[in-house]
């Protein structure tokens, strides 16, 4: 082909896509300015959704009637905003509202569609208005993993054995917004999940074992004391660390000779998570021991040193200030705490 | 003469021919991977609110990285505007890099600010930090003052100081969307291998903002400020997510980037350059290959950073110079990535693209219309060939535009009145008469001021925005669209 050719041709394929491309975002344009001229906007919309809501249920029918000139998008959208927004008899209208309409309807058969977007958009929708299903639990081992993500987000409102089970499994997923998805469920859920935890946590695998520990540590919850004890001397070093900390957020001063034998742990991490424990839990006999990590050849273990020793009160203070009058990497870490607490003083003061 | 140009001249003209059906090619294949990448987003992200996020407690903490100099008029607005973000655990780092007006005290008087000296590992070296101030009325607001730097230091300064797991460097007059930090918080979440993710920039011009916030979203009006919204969907919704497909992106814009703060520490943060944000990701790309360290980069299309862009000729071929230039020093200073198989993908495909596309299209495309004009004078070229041409560039850039707006029209619509997508319409067609041409002439002399060795960012005055001398102007300016078409 000669060179013009192949400009006529490439012309002639261009212009008849640059045309296609117009047709289409004209014809996009002017449906949508057809739709906004004939349906009551999202502002009707709100007004309608807040005025049952503030009616109660002797509105709801009336409200219902008043939105069947508007479009679905709006209305599902206004009700997926105002849905966790609202508790008691708002909610139970909302819901009701939802049922008349059709929305929650159509969401329960659309978590047993083929698609995964379906299955997705239907399972936000009925984690919105906090509708339990008994699809829950079949979602939360869906093959998708933005399904079982927001499976588990949807599971806080019904933890029964069976999808904490199953949220617990997922702490083991190749996805990590799953893994998230769970762990946050897990906190939320609290302390009805801690006997499931207890259980997974003597069998876990070291990985899981961490995440089970940090939703502990997270959770606080008391029961996790006896088992976090027995993990600060587990083989890998991150589960040491998550134990330590499982250990201060129990707030039991029980724990303070455990963790200030951690203190000469091998692993930096361990002795950054106990130093760090020590000073949430206040323990002050544990300040002398702290005190020779000043000199610690991390600089993040000086700074938590220092950090810990501020935490531990007028004994740690002491130590800080014989630490601040010697020479080395100890004395500057040691002034710069005590820096710092004098600025926060002043603060305080003024 | 006429020989010469049938010897020489017109295999040129066969390679620009050549080069003209492969850049056709290559953007249709970016197109097509932009499309199918929006079509997965607009699925995932459906009815999705992000509250979880909001309200959790092991949601990744973020601090917000804000460098500014001599940014007194706006400096307050923009604080209070990434105040008021909605994100749960939050910290915004303000490093005034020695400003000669009254940002500091404006500051200081606004938000409370009491002198704290908090302990910090200084990583990266930086002029020297004066002051680090924390706000009374807000505790997340950490204020530094330092001697002057730069940019690239007053990051450095800040990415030193602050705690977040993740950081956010953005330019102290940009307005984000509320929940934009969760929307890109997200593949941070997915998986440990994001390192650093983008979001989109769209343009201010024509909106109404109150407050530091955007109080309506509409297209600008001007010629010159729509030809540049065009020129932005383009890059963000078509090439960006194309190349998100593809194989990874090269460039996240300094106005609105996170990144994950132990690996900006590992690569030794920012350094001084023209174009610093894309030499950032270029840098974490390579250090990623030569570690076998994660080294992912991810471009959420949702979350929008607003900016003001150019409003005069004058100002905007400087912008568009420097771009130019500070892309060309990326480029050479990674120059070992090019065609290299050890950076994968890379090295044998992004890099080489961004060279053979990007940085060539304004020599080709100038090649082109210069020897079709010299081939119409000494008559080896008939005029209907020569018309043709031209229209065929023309056409080839006009679709182009208008495919984003495409892609614009079936998934946010974020302007919203029928009337301003209309006049995008008119904008990605007046794009590609006059003006397109003298972008490309702005970029050949970037070119030319690279090679000549200037290293500054030019002299730069944008409404609001008080200007001063070589070095000397506020920090709101980045390479943000460099990549305007990929």
């Amino acid at each position: 082909m000669t060179p013009l050719g192949l400009v006529v041709v490439s012309l002639t394929v261009i212009g008849s896509a640059i045309a296609a491309v117009l047709i289409a975002v004209a014809a996009s344009g002017l449906i949508e300015a057809r739709r906004l001229r004939l349906e009551p906007g999202l502002g009707d919309a709100r007004r309608a959704v807040i005025t049952a809501l503030s009616g109660g249920e002797s509105k709801a029918d009336a409200v219902c009637e008043s939105l069947r000139g508007s479009a679905k998008r709006h209305i599902i959208g206004v009700m997926l905003d105002l849905a966790p927004s609202v508790s008691g008899t708002s909610r139970s209208v909302l819901v009701n509202l939802g049922e008349k309409i059709g929305v929650l309807g159509r969401a329960r058969t659309g978590v047993r569609r083929r698609r995964w977007f379906s299955r997705l958009y239907a399972a936000r929708v009925l984690a919105a208005f906090g509708v339990e299903s008994e699809h829950l639990c079949t979602l939360l081992t869906d093959r998708s993993p933005d399904v079982r993500a927001q499976a588990a987000a949807w599971s806080v409102i019904a933890p029964t054995p069976q999808a904490v089970e199953n949220l617990i499994a997922l702490l083991d997923d190749a996805d990590g917004l799953c893994r998230f998805a769970a762990e946050d469920a897990l906190i939320r859920i609290g302390l009805l999940s801690t006997e499931a935890l207890l259980d997974a946590l003597e069998v876990a695998e070291e990985e899981i074992a961490g995440r089970i520990l940090k939703i502990a540590a997270a959770t606080g919850d008391e029961r996790f004391y006896p088992r976090a004890m027995a993990l600060t001397t587990h083989h890998s070093p991150h589960t040491r660390a998550m134990a330590a900390a499982v250990l201060a957020r129990t707030g039991d001063p029980s724990a303070g000779p455990a963790l200030v034998a951690m203190l000469d742990d091998p692993s930096n991490d361990v002795v950054l998570a106990a130093a760090a424990a020590l000073a949430r839990l206040a323990y002050w006999p544990g300040a002398a021991d702290v005190e020779p990590l000043l000199s610690h050849s991390s600089w993040d273990t000086r700074k938590q040193a220092a950090m810990t020793l501020l935490a531990l009160g007028a004994p740690g203070a002491l130590l800080l200030g014989v630490n601040a009058r010697a020479a080395g990497p100890a004395a500057e870490m040691a002034t710069q705490a005590l820096q710092l607490r004098s600025l926060s003083v002043e603060a305080e003061v003024s | 003469m006429k020989h010469f140009y049938a010897t020489f001249i017109s295999p040129i003209n066969h390679f620009v021919l050549a080069y003209f059906v492969a850049l056709g090619v290559f953007y249709l294949v970016l197109y097509v991977s932009a499309a199918l990448e929006m079509r997965r987003y607009l699925r995932e992200v459906r009815a999705e609110k992000y509250r979880e996020i909001l309200s959790s407690e092991i949601a990744p903490s973020i601090s917000m990285l804000v460098p500014a100099y001599n940014e007194e008029l706006s400096i307050k607005e923009s604080v209070r505007a990434l105040l008021t973000l909605t994100y749960p655990q939050l910290e915004i780092v303000v490093v005034d890099d020695g400003s000669t007006d009254e940002t500091l005290s404006a500051l200081t008087s606004t938000f409370d600010l009491l002198p704290t000296q908090p302990i910090y590992d200084r990583r990266i070296a930086t002029k020297w930090v004066q002051a680090i101030y924390r706000s009374q009325t807000f505790p997340n607001l950490v204020v530094v003052s330092k001697e002057k730097g730069g940019k690239a230091d007053s990051l450095n300064a800040a990415l030193n100081i602050s705690s977040g797991e993740l950081v956010c460097a953005i330019d102290a007059d940009t307005i984000l969307d509320p929940d934009g930090l969760r929307r890109l918080v997200r593949p941070f979440i997915r998986s440990h291998d994001v390192v650093a993710a983008g979001a989109t920039i769209r343009v201010a011009n024509g909106c109404t903002v109150t407050k530091g916030r955007l109080a309506s979203e509409r297209g600008p009006h001007r010629p010159l400020a729509g030809i540049q919204a065009v020129e932005y969907l383009r890059a963000f919704l078509f090439g960006r997510p194309g190349w998100n497909r593809l194989g990874g992106n090269l460039l996240i814009s300094g106005a609105f980037g996170l990144f994950r703060r132990q690996n900006l520490l590992d690569t030794n943060g920012y350094v001084k350059s023209v174009g610093e944000d894309m030499e950032l990701i270029v840098r974490l790309r390579r250090h990623a290959y030569e570690t076998g360290q994660p080294g992912r980069i991810e471009f959420v299309p949702d979350p929008v950073a607003w900016t003001e862009t150019p409003t005069s000729f004058k100002e905007l071929s400087k912008q568009r110079e420097r771009w130019h230039r500070g892309f060309s020093d990326v480029l050479w200073r990674h120059r070992r990535v090019f065609l290299n198989p050890r950076y994968g993908v890379l090295g044998m495909a992004v890099f080489p693209a961004f060279v053979l596309f990007e940085w060539m299209a304004p020599i080709i495309e100038a090649s082109g219309l210069i020897l079709v004009t010299l081939g119409l004078i000494l008559g080896q070229v008939t005029a209907t060939f020569a018309i043709l041409f031209f229209s065929l560039a023309c056409g080839l850039g006009i679709l182009l535009s208008m495919l984003a707006l495409l892609l614009e029209e079936f998934s946010f619509r974020r302007y919203g009145r029928v009337r301003d997508r209309a006049l995008l319409v008119v904008w990605a067609v007046l794009e590609n008469l006059g003006y397109r041409q003298l972008t490309v002439f702005w970029r050949l002399r970037g070119i030319a001021s690279y090679i000549r060795g200037k290293k500054s960012w030019g002299k730069m005055r944008r409404k609001g925005f008080v200007s001063a001398d070589d070095d000397d102007v506020p920090f709101t300016e980045t390479i943000a669209a460099a990549s305007l078409t990929g």
